[in-house]
C-alpha cells in the first residue's frame, strides 16, 4: 500500500481545493467553516478506518459479494454521515447536497466502494427529504438518527431500476414506453407491491428501501409513486447480490416483491408524484455523484503522485521527468474542473432548488416543532392529509422558478458526466504512467480503475445525462429520442 | 510477406475449436479464482503444437507466418485473452530464443513441459534496458546472480524465466533461469487487474549460480535480444487485443439488438449507433494495423507502434462496450467487464503505452540525427 498521507496535495483544505470557497469564506464564513468541518471529519474517517481496509474488503467481496463490513460502517457512527442530511428537528445534521458532496469526495479518495454505502443511503433518504414528508422524517429518518447515536447503523436504499427498464425509469419522456415489471396496486389500507428491482446499492443490507413503482403499469407517468419498504416485510426478499467489477464494498442487490403489502402510511409523498420525485431526487443526487467520481479521480491521482516520487527510471524519479509532470498537471486540472462542476451542480440545487423552500416561514415553523410533538396522532393526521400535501406541492410549484429547475438539471447532469469521465481518464492514465506494477491489486490503482467505470453508468448513464443536459438547455424545442 | 488466406482461415478455425474445447469451460473460473498458472490448457496447447508455431520447420516447428500467429492468438483471445497470452507469450519467447541462436536454452525448453516466463525490465531509450540484477562471473563458466528481476509474466511454479542482468562491467546479459530452483525466489502469483490466467509474480535472485550456457546473449546482442523479445511480445499483445475487441464488439452489438429502451431497440438510438460505428471503425483500424505489422516482418518500431495503437483502441472499445450494456456491462455474468480489464492490462504489456511512445520517439530521433 502506498502512503498517500505523505503527499502534500492530499492535505489541502477546501479553500485550497476550490477557490470559490476561499472567496465565500469572506462572505459566508459559517457556511464555509461548516463545509470544512465536514470535510475534515470525512478525511479523518477515510484515512484512519477506510483506506487501511479498502483492499481487504475488495478482495473479500470478490470471493463473496454478500460480504458487508458492518464494523467499518459502525466506526462511522460518531461522525454522523448517515444522519448529516436529516433535518435538525429530527436530530440530524440538517446539511444539504454540497456538504454531502464534499464528504463523498473525501471518502472516495479513500475508497469509493465504502463511500457508495453512504452515497446510496443519501439517495434512499432524499425522496423523503425532498418530498417534505415529515411523517417519515419523524419515523424512519428519526430511526436512522437514534440508531446512529447508539452506534448501530440503519441504512437506506433507493430502488428505481428494473430488469427491463433502467434509463427508462430515470426519464419522464421515456417512461411512457418503459417495460415495467413493478406495480403497487391499491388495496384496502394500502398497496400490494409486485415485481423486481435490480442493481440496488445497499439493497441487501438496508433496513429501509424507498421503492419507486406505479399504481398502474399502463399509466406510469400519471401513477408513479414512492413507497417505504422495510427489510423483513412479508413478500419482500433480496434476490441475487451482484458480482460487480468494482465498488465491491457496497453490495448491489436484486429486490423481489411478491404480493408485498405496503400500508398506506408507507407511501412517501403523494400518490402519482413519483416522476416529479425521481426528477427532483436525481437533480439533487447527480451533483454528489459527480463528487464521488471526483474523489475516485483524486484517489488515483494521490496514489500516482506518491508512486512517481518514489519510483526512479534511468536514475531519475518519475516525478522529475517532464512527460510525467505534464500528465500530472493535466490530471490535476481535470480533477479541479470536475470539482468545480459538482460544486456548481450542488450549490445551484441547494440555493435555487427545493432546499430553498426550507427557508420559508412555514417550513421553519414546522421544523421548529420538535419531532416528538409532530408525531402526535392529531398532528400526524394533519401533516399526512391530502390538503397539507397538496399545499406543500403548490408551494413548491409557486416558489421554484422553472428556469432554475432547468439549470439544476443541466448542472447536476453536467457534474455527473464531467466527474465520471474524469475519473475514468485519470484512473486509466495512472495505470499507464505506473506501468505493469499498477495492475497488481496490492497497489490499489487497478481497484480504482474498476471502481471508476461505475460512475459512468449509475445514476443515469452518461448518455442519458447528456440528453438530460440537452433537454434542459433547450426545454421548449427539445423532443425526446431521435 | 504474402498472406495465404486459406491457411489463415484454417489457423483461425483450429484456434477457435481449441478455445471452445479447452479454454471456454475454464476461462471464467480462472478469472475468478486465486491466481495460478493454467497448466492444463498450456499442456493441451503444447500437444496441439502451439509452442512451436513460430519456429521454422527446419527447427522442428510449423513455420507460421506472423499473420498466422496473430490470427491464432486473436482467435484464442476472443474466448479469453489471458489464456491466449499464456500460449502466445510462450510461443513468442520460444521464437525469440531461436532467432537469437540460443540453441542450448531452446533445446532445454522444448524438451521440458514447462512454460517460459519473462521478467520484464524497464526500457531505457532506444531499446536498452535497466535491471537491478547483477551477474558476477565466478570461474570460467558460472555466474552468480543477485537482486530483484522485477515482475515476471506467464510465471509457473517450475517454469523457465527469461531475465536480464548487468555484469560487473555494466554490460547487459539476457539469461534463462528456472523457477523452483534454489536461490531463485518467485513470489506468490499476484491478483491482477486482468489477464488473470497468465500469472504475474516478483522474481529475484539470491546468489543463484547460473551456468554460462544459460546466458542467452551478452553485450549488445543482449540489447538486441531484448528488442526482439519486446517486438515479438508486442505482436502477441496486439493480436490478443484485436481478439478482445472483436469479441466485445460482437457481444455489445448483439445486446443492442435485443435490449429495448426509450421505445425501441437500443441499436436504433442514433447516439448509440454512432458509438457502435466508432467501435467498428476502431476495430477495422486495429485489424489493419495488426496485419500491416505482420506483413512487415520483424521490426521493433512497427511492432511497438501497432501495439500502442491497437491496445489504446481496445481500451476505448471495451469501455464503450461495457457502457452499451449499462448496468449489465458492469456485472461479471456478462463477461464484458473482464474484456475491459483484459484490454487495460494489455495496454501495459510488454511496456506501458506512454513508455512505448517514448521508445518510438527515441527510434524516430535516430532517423533525423
Ligand atoms: C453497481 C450499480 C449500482 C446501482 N445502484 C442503483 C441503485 O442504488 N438504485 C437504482 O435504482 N439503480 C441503481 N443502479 C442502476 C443504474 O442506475 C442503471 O444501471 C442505469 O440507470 C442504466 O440502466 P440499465 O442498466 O438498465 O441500462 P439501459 O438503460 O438498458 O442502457 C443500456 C445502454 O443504452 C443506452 N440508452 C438507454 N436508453 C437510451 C436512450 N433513450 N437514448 C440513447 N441511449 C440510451 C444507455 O446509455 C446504455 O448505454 C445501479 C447500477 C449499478 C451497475
Amino acid at each position: 500500500m502506498t502512503d498517500f498521507l505523505d503527499v502534500e496535495i492530499a492535505q489541502r483544505s477546501l479553500g485550497e481545493m476550490a477557490p470559490r470557497m476561499k472567496i465565500l469564506a469572506g462572505l459566508m464564513p459559517d457556511y464555509v467553516r461548516e463545509l470544512e468541518a465536514w470535510q475534515a471529519k470525512a478525511r479523518e474517517y477515510g484515512r484512519r478506518f477506510v483506506r487501511p481496509q479498502a483492499l481487504e474488503i475488495d478482495a473479500k467481496c470478490r470471493r463473496d459479494p454478500r460480504y458487508f463490513d458492518w464494523d467499518l460502517i459502525r466506526r462511522a457512527m460518531p461522525y454522523g454521515f448517515l444522519s448529516m442530511a436529516i433535518p435538525k428537528s429530527a436530530g440530524g445534521g440538517g446539511n444539504l447536497t454540497t456538504t454531502t458532496a464534499v464528504v463523498l469526495e473525501e471518502l472516495c479518495a479513500a475508497c469509493s466502494g465504502v463511500a457508495n454505502v453512504f452515497g446510496a443511503h443519501g439517495l434512499g433518504i432524499s425522496g423523503i427529504l425532498l418530498g417534505f414528508d415529515l411523517y417519515h422524517v419523524d419515523r424512519s429518518l428519526a430511526d436512522v438518527v437514534e440508531s446512529e447515536k447508539r452506534g448501530e447503523p440503519v441504512i437506506f436504499a433507493a430502488a428505481i431500476t428494473e430488469p427491463l427498464a433502467g434509463s427508462d425509469v430515470e426519464d419522464a419522456g421515456y417512461l411512457r414506453t418503459a417495460k415495467l415489471m413493478t406495480e403497487a396496486r391499491p388495496v384496502a389500507g394500502g398497496y400490494r407491491l409486485n415485481g423486481r428491482k435490480v442493481f440496488i446499492s445497499n439493497g441487501s443490507i438496508a433496513k429501509y428501501s424507498s421503492v419507486i413503482a406505479p399504481l398502474d403499469r399502463t399509466r406510469p407517468n400519471e401513477t408513479m409513486s414512492a413507497f417505504l419498504v422495510r427489510a423483513g416485510d412479508p413478500g419482500f426478499s433480496v434476490g441475487r447480490v451482484e458480482e460487480k467489477m468494482g465498488m465491491k464494498a457496497c453490495p448491489a442487490a436484486e429486490l423481489i416483491f411478491e404480493d408485498c403489502f405496503v400500508p398506506r402510511e408507507n407511501l412517501i409523498g403523494l400518490e402519482g408524484d413519483g416522476v416529479r420525485g425521481v426528477e427532483t431526487v436525481l437533480g439533487a443526487s447527480r451533483g454528489p455523484v459527480g463528487a464521488i467520481a471526483t474523489g475516485v479521480a483524486r484517489g488515483a491521482f494521490e496514489r500516482l503522485v506518491d508512486f512517481t516520487v518514489r519510483k526512479k527510471t534511468g536514475g531519475r524519479r518519475l516525478f522529475d521527468q517532464q512527460w510525467v509532470q505534464i500528465r500530472l498537471a493535466d490530471m490535476a486540472r481535470r480533477i479541479f474542473l470536475a470539482r468545480q462542476a459538482y460544486l456548481d451542480g450542488c450549490m445551484t440545487f441547494d440555493f435555487t432548488g427545493a432546499p430553498k423552500l426550507m427557508k420559508l416561514f412555514a417550513s421553519r415553523m414546522l421544523d421548529a416543532v420538535p419531532s416528538h410533538v409532530r408525531r402526535h396522532p392529531l398532528i400526524t393526521r394533519v401533516l399526512r392529509s391530502a390538503t397539507m400535501q397538496r399545499t406543500t406541492r403548490r408551494m413548491m410549484d409557486e416558489r421554484l422558478d422553472e428556469n432554475d429547475l432547468h439549470h439544476i438539471q443541466q448542472y447536476s447532469s453536467g457534474a455527473k458526466i464531467t466527474g465520471s469521465d474524469t475519473a475514468m481518464s485519470v484512473a486509466y492514465e495512472a495505470l499507464q504512467i505506473v506501468g505493469l506494477e499498477a495492475s497488481l491489486h496490492r497497489h490499489e490503482l487497478e481497484k480504482i480503475f474498476r471502481d471508476a467505470k461505475l460512475t459512468q453508468i449509475y445514476e443515469g448513464t452518461n448518455q442519458l445525462n447528456r440528453h438530460n443536459v440537452f433537454i434542459n438547455l433547450f426545454p421548449r424545442e427539445a423532443g425526446h429520442g431521435d | 510477406m504474402a498472406i495465404d488466406a486459406q491457411r489463415l482461415a484454417e489457423v483461425e478455425q483450429t484456434a477457435t475449436r481449441f478455445a471452445a474445447r479447452h479454454i471456454e469451460p475454464l476461462a471464467a473460473e480462472w478469472d475468478h479464482g486465486d491466481p495460478s498458472f493454467p497448466l492444463f490448457v498450456f499442456a493441451r496447447g503444447r500437444e496441439a503444437g502451439f509452442d512451436r508455431l513460430m519456429l521454422p520447420e527446419s527447427a522442428g516447428g510449423y513455420g507460421f507466418s506472423p499473420a498466422e500467429v496473430a490470427a491464432l492468438v486473436a482467435a484464442l483471445a476472443r474466448t479469453c485473452a489471458g489464456h491466449a497470452m499464456v500460449i502466445g507469450v510462450h510461443a513468442a519467447l520460444v521464437a525469440t530464443l531461436h532467432d537469437a541462436g540460443a540453441q542450448a536454452a531452446l533445446a532445454q525448453v522444448l524438451a521440458s513441459e514447462q512454460p517460459i516466463a519473462v521478467a520484464l525490465p524497464e526500457p531505457l531509450s532506444a531499446g536498452e534496458f535497466e535491471t537491478a540484477v547483477s551477474a558476477m562471473l565466478v570461474g570460467k563458466d558460472q555466474y552468480h546472480l543477485n537482486g530483484p528481476a522485477g515482475l515476471a509474466i506467464n510465471i509457473a511454479p517450475a517454469g523457465f524465466i527469461i531475465a536480464f542482468a548487468k555484469d560487473a562491467a555494466g554490460s547487459p546479459l539476457a539469461l534463462l533461469a528456472q523457477a523452483g530452483q534454489n536461490d531463485v525466489a518467485v513470489g506468490a502469483a499476484e491478483l491482477t487487474l486482468g489477464l488473470r490466467a497468465m500469472p504475474l509474480a516478483e522474481v529475484s535472485f539470491a546468489d543463484h549460480a547460473l551456468p554460462s550456457a544459460q546466458v542467452i546473449a551478452a553485450g549488445e546482442p543482449a540489447n538486441a535480444f531484448y528488442r526482439a523479445l519486446l517486438a515479438n511480445l508486442c505482436q502477441v499483445v496486439a493480436a490478443a487485443a484485436v481478439g478482445v475487441m472483436q469479441a466485445a464488439r460482437t457481444q455489445a452489438l448483439k445486446y443492442m439488438a435485443e435490449r429495448y429502451q426509450g421505445g425501441k431497440m437500443i441499436i436504433d438510438h442514433e447516439h448509440l449507433r454512432e458509438m457502435i460505428g466508432v467501435m467498428t471503425a476502431n476495430q477495422i483500424a486495429a485489424e489493419g494495423a495488426l496485419s500491416c505489422v505482420a506483413e512487415r516482418g520483424p521490426n521493433f518500431g512497427a511492432a511497438l507502434g501497432a501495439k500502442f495503437a491497437i491496445t489504446e483502441a481496445a481500451v476505448l472499445l471495451t469501455t464503450d462496450a461495457v457502457q452499451l450494456l449499462g448496468g449489465y456491462g458492469y456485472m461479471r455474468d456478462y463477461g464484458l467487464e473482464k474484456r475491459m480489464r483484459d484490454a487495460a492490462m494489455l495496454a501495459l504489456l510488454p511496456v506501458a503505452n506512454p513508455r512505448a511512445a517514448l521508445l518510438l520517439a527515441a527510434l524516430e530521433k535516430k532517423t533525423v540525427s
